[in-house]
Formats: structure tokens, C-alpha cells, sequence
């Protein structure tokens, strides 16, 4: 019997911003995405947990990396923010449908 | 401490600002009577104003030189109110097509959350200036 495995191996980034998350900060976090991806970079975990305030503009930075990515066979998961009313947008606009969530970013590395 | 009902405030139309306009419609919300003490409350008013707030920077003085944004809130019978004036270009708000919200999109989430955070939201376009009014039951 030929059994034939391959293993892939990937990095996995994590990126965590902090703070406010809005139209004008996200330019900076979208530029932080681009970076890694430019060096071939294709897996993230985008960390949320202590972000103070997402709008609009934070979370087309977010969609944007998840469409780069899974165009490249890759993948963005988010880790769900502390803050409760954050929270439920990321519910509200269905992002929890749309990523894969997390509880936190040590839960993506095992 | 003084209860407020009204406050008013003039600010530059530009992304640096969107804190300031954060913060002055938690701290409106903080001192007005018969508003929700509730932060979650107060966050979805806060993107409510902070996503209109940043059309008008985006779209209505896109192309013009930098202009402002005068900000109205009030409370009145349990009834809170935002009106956003600019003097740019008027929004046409067909143009914009809801997210697709099964498989994610990169435009559109902003007049979406806008639209499911408030009970009402009129947009009025006169000769000269523009006016958002955002409207929520409390």
C-alpha cells in the first residue's frame, strides 16, 4: 500500500492593534496587512481583543486581508474584541459568519 | 451635575477629528436626561455620528478644500436626535449598495450599521448645504 502524505507547513501572523480601529487609523493597519502579504505571507490572526472602537473603515481593512488571502489559498481569523458593543457589530454586520472567530490568538497556534 | 438636552459643536471635517466627535457624544449622552446608562447604548450612537461623520469627510468634500461638519444633538421626550450639516456635495445614497453580508464586502457596511443602529435616518440636500438627521427612541 502507497500511502502518500504531504505536510504543509505555514506561519501564522498575528497582528493585534489596539485602541481605536476607524478611518483614521485603518490606513495604518491595512499598510501593516499589505506589508506581510507583499513578503508572502498568507495566514493571519487579527487580534482584537483590546480594541477600543471598529467602524467602518477598520473593518473593510479587515475584509480586504481576508479576500488577499484566501485569493492566495490563505485565511484571517479574527479573535474577538473585549469590548462588548464591539462585539455585537461584528455579530450586526454577520463578520462572525464571514471569519472564523476566536476566543484568543493562543488558540490559533495549537 | 448639570443635565443636558442639547449641545451643539462645529468640527473641521477631517479623519483626525473623528475622535473628538466620539467624545463629545458620549459625554452628551452621559449627562442627558432619559438616555440609556448603558455603554453599548452609548457606543452605537458614538458609530451612528462617527460613520455619518466620516461620509461627509469621504464623499461630501472629496475634491473641495477642507470644510466642517456642525453637529446638533438633543434629547427631547425620550427621543435622541443627531443632525450633521455639511456644505460639500450632496450623497446619493442609491448609489450604495447593502453588503453582502453572507460572504463580506468592502464597501457598504457604513450606511448599513448607520440604518440598523438608528430608528430613522433622513438625509436632506439643499442649495448650499446638506443635513443628516439621525433618530433614536430611547
Amino acid at each position: 500500500m502507497n500511502i502518500d502524505t504531504n505536510v504543509i507547513l505555514y506561519e501564522t501572523v498575528i497582528v493585534k492593534p489596539e485602541g481605536r480601529v476607524d478611518a483614521f487609523t485603518a490606513p495604518k493597519l491595512r499598510r501593516e496587512l499589505e506589508g506581510h502579504s507583499e513578503l508572502g505571507f498568507n495566514h493571519f490572526v487579527i487580534d482584537l481583543t483590546d480594541i477600543e472602537f471598529l467602524d467602518s473603515a477598520g473593518m473593510a481593512a479587515l475584509i480586504s486581508q481576508l479576500k488577499r488571502s484566501r485569493a492566495n489559498d490563505g485565511d484571517v481569523k479574527l479573535v474577538w474584541p473585549r469590548n462588548e458593543a464591539a462585539r455585537r457589530i461584528l455579530h450586526l454586520t454577520k463578520f462572525d459568519r464571514v471569519f472564523d472567530m476566536l476566543d484568543s490568538a493562543e488558540v490559533s497556534t495549537t | 451635575m448639570r443635565r443636558v438636552r442639547l449641545a451643539q459643536r462645529r468640527f473641521p471635517a477631517c479623519f483626525e477629528e473623528l475622535q473628538n466627535v466620539g467624545e463629545f457624544v458620549s459625554a452628551f449622552l452621559h449627562a442627558a436626561p432619559g438616555v440609556p446608562d448603558e455603554e453599548t447604548f452609548r457606543y452605537n450612537m458614538m458609530l451612528a455620528v462617527h460613520e455619518v461623520a466620516t461620509n461627509i469627510i469621504d464623499h461630501a468634500y472629496k475634491g473641495l478644500n477642507p470644510g466642517f461638519i456642525d453637529l446638533l444633538l438633543k434629547v427631547r421626550n425620550g427621543v435622541f436626535s443627531a443632525e450633521l450639516r455639511d456644505t460639500g456635495h450632496a450623497f446619493n445614497r442609491d448609489a450604495i449598495l447593502l453588503p453582502d453580508l453572507e460572504n463580506g464586502q468592502v464597501r457598504g457596511y457604513g450606511i448599513y450599521i448607520l440604518e440598523q443602529l438608528m430608528d430613522d435616518v433622513r438625509y436632506t440636500s439643499k442649495s448650499d448645504h446638506n443635513v443628516w438627521q439621525l433618530i433614536k427612541r430611547c
